[in-house]
């Protein structure tokens, strides 16, 4: 490796050294042609000796800084330097004792100002220049200089240039590679906390607006009206969807609404008949169930995106494909039914408010039937603004809304379903609570470092 | 065939141990990267993939496409209409789209190369890549157009006009307006450029109202963030409680 002497201690370092790896001089102001230019000195040659002190005050000075006796500035001899060259091994020896040696009075110098106080200004200052790089050498391809400059003043700090070395990394002595036995620790205390809890940690649930008017909407509804579903979520998102969804589902069930769904999503149409079929067992039994599944229209999944919507929009019955037995879906009574009036409303079942939203934009203009939302908590916020103004009769989401629903409804839901959502309020609160706390924390550990 | 899911009892019983087994292995994710994990990962990935190609066809291209192509001699298909009125031998132009759309993939499948093959193919799928993004970005732009700006903006104009709404409504509607505005210049007007073009007090209500726009901009991505996380939040909380009540059901005493 090509070296050059320091100008201060005259001894070898490589040529991108910033500081000099025996006296600690900043070697950063120093250009790379003249690096190559300076050699280094003869083991035997050292600098010349600062000014003697004098004889009372070299004590003092000696026993203050001991790493100011001549001995640690000392040179290797010409067998030291010569055997690292030759035996590479013995490398990382040599730089273990250079990292134990105390700084030299010269490191001193790395930084201006009060040391861990105050801002390093004129290393923010140098870390404008590119030392890494020659002045007349053209900037590496797809790098603009004043972008980078910009990002450097923003940053205060280097963008890396070239690729980086990756240097394998040692752990460090008595380190181990763990499972994670904090963290599943934590895990089993929060799951402790949860289900050994109170049964729930709010006693009225919170309708927010939306909810009464959409229990009004499904109310207004004549017995047996045809209602077209968005079924717009699958298992994925079930968990939360299905709970809210129940008792919409359950008091449109009493009004013998006829369903006609479809879905975009490939999961969409099987957790349609799971659920469905489940409220219909509850409200209906058994028996009636299988009579009422064979009246709900399946329209399918519809792939496409907007564009098919818009055609969903502008004419239902064109839109749904036939069924899979291969008879053609505008055959059924039902959609006959929906074909001379039209649905009497559609229920969009999302877990995304951009579902939603794309159903107001690509259906509802066109067909003008009044949309119902059923959406989970985290889309409540992008979708209030089409509550306010009209789009939507009706918004219930989460599973305030979906509790506050069921409270209107004339025969209540089963008791293991109210035990079930607030099971579910009781583990999202939790988690509500933890993430509050991990951000605080958070916070303070940032607050805290220097 | 009646809207239900007809499962036998012990096949969703074992669905339900299979699906906990692949969350448990999921999950251990989060420790440790393991082959089992890995495998659990692309039986999800795979199955998803299958069970999305099985519905396409069964949902798309039998009961819409091939189906009704094949019924009915050759000139019944090209001059017969569809109920929509349509002439029937419309319903060739989306197997010839879809198949020249194909082709496109053949290309990426062999490696895109410069040749003269590599051309003609990405040439023929330009044609229905073309169509499906055009289309999807009209319908998208006209359905954002009259289902979100028009109402919405009528929705603002009832609300600033005194007297019509109550105040907390129209002070909403002032704030909405405020960072709308403000959002919009941060995204076309720079700092510079606000002071260079209006100079003096009118350069800098429009830094401001542009800074005011920036915060929302970071408040909003706040919000969205928080959104997301809280919904993941409720999801794992409905999840830990599937497992619990299946772990209940399958001990001794345990009811659904």
């Amino acid at each position: 490796m090509s070296t050059f002497g320091c100008p201060h201690c005259g001894q070898p370092n490589p040529l991108n050294a910033s500081f000099c790896a025996h006296c600690g001089t900043d070697l950063r102001s120093l250009p790379r042609d003249e690096r190559s230019s300076q050699e280094a000195r003869p083991s035997g040659d050292l600098p010349p000796a600062p000014e003697a002190p004098l004889p009372g005050e070299e004590g003092r000075l000696l026993a203050e800084q001991p790493w100011l006796q001549p001995e640690t500035v000392e040179s290797p001899s010409p067998e030291e330097e010569r055997l690292p060259e030759e035996q590479p091994w013995l490398r990382p020896a040599q730089e273990e004792r250079d990292a134990m040696e105390p700084p030299t009075a010269a490191s001193q110098r790395l930084v201006t100002g009060l040391q861990g106080l105050l801002e390093p200004v004129e290393e923010a200052g140098l870390a404008l220049e590119t030392p890494a790089q020659a002045p007349d050498t053209p900037p590496p391809a797809g790098r603009d200089p004043e972008l980078l400059q910009r990002w450097q003043m923003r940053f205060a700090e280097e963008v890396p240039l070239a690729d980086p070395v990756p240097t394998p990394m040692a752990p460090p002595p008595g380190s181990r590679r763990g499972y994670g036995m904090e963290w599943i620790g934590l895990a089993v205390l929060v799951l402790g906390l949860w289900l050994l809890g109170p049964p729930t940690l709010r006693s009225a649930p919170h309708g927010w607006p939306g909810t009464q008017a959409a229990y009004q909407a499904v109310e207004a509804l004549p017995i047996g009206a045809s209602v077209l579903v968005d079924w717009a979520y699958d298992p994925a998102t079930a968990g939360e969807l299905d709970r809210v969804a129940y008792p919409v589902l359950v008091h449109l069930v009493d009004r013998n609404a006829q369903f006609v769904v479809v879905s975009q999503f490939p999961g969409g149409m099987a957790t349609a008949r799971r659920t469905l079929q489940a409220v219909q067992v509850e409200r209906l039994g058994p028996m009636q169930a299988r009579t009422a599944a064979q009246q709900v229209v399946e329209g399918g999944f519809l792939p496409g995106g907007a564009p098919v919507l818009a055609l969903l929009g502008q004419a239902t019955e064109l839109g749904l494909p036939v069924d899979l037995e291969g008879t053609p879906a505008r055959e059924r009574a039902p959609l006959q039914a929906l074909q001379e009036t039209g649905p009497a409303l559609a229920l969009v079942l999302a877990a995304h408010s951009e579902d939603v939203q794309r159903w107001l934009e690509q259906v509802q203009p066109l067909n003008r039937v009044p949309v119902l939302a059923v959406t989970a908590a985290a889309a409540d916020p992008v979708l209030r603004p089409y509550w306010d103004s009209g789009q939507l009769v009706g918004l219930v989401s989460g599973y305030d809304s979906a509790q506050a629903y069921a409270r209107w409804l004339e025969e209540p839901l089963p008791f293991v379903e109210e035990v079930r959502i607030a099971g579910l309020q009781r583990g999202q609160q939790l988690g509500f609570w933890l993430l509050v706390v991990a951000l605080v924390l958070g916070h303070l550990r940032l607050l805290g470092e220097p | 065939m009646p809207f239900t899911a007809d499962l036998p009892a012990q096949w969703a019983e074992w669905a339900n141990w299979t699906a906990l087994a692949i969350s448990i292995l999921i999950a251990s994710m989060a420790l440790r990267e393991t082959v089992l994990a890995r495998l659990a990962q692309y039986v999800l990935v795979g199955a998803g993939v299958g069970y999305a190609v099985v519905l396409a066809w069964h949902h798309v291209l039998r009961p819409r496409l091939w189906g009704p192509l094949w019924q009915g001699t050759l000139e019944e298909q090209f001059w017969v209409p569809l109920p929509g009125g349509a002439p029937f031998w419309l319903g060739w132009a989306p197997l010839v789209l879809g198949l020249l759309l194909w082709l496109a993939g053949l290309d990426l499948l062999r490696g895109g190369g410069d040749d003269r093959l590599g051309a003609v193919l990405r040439f023929l799928g330009a044609l229905p890549g073309g169509i499906l993004v055009g289309v999807g970005l009209g319908v998208a732009l006209a359905g954002a157009f009259q289902g979100t700006l028009l109402p919405q903006l009528l929705r603002a104009g009832q609300l600033a006009r005194p007297g019509i709404a109550p105040l907390e409504l129209w002070l909403l509607g002032l704030l909405s307006l405020i960072l709308t505005g403000g959002v919009l210049l941060a995204w076309v007007v720079r700092d510079e450029t606000a002071q260079q073009v209006y100079g003096g007090g009118a350069g800098l209500v429009v830094r401001g109202w542009r800074r005011i726009g920036q915060r929302a901009l970071w408040l909003a991505a706040g919000v969205l963030l928080a959104r997301l996380l809280f919904s993941r939040i409720t999801l794992l909380a409905a999840r830990i409680q599937a497992v619990e009540g299946w772990i209940r059901q399958g001990l001794p005493g345990g009811g659904p």
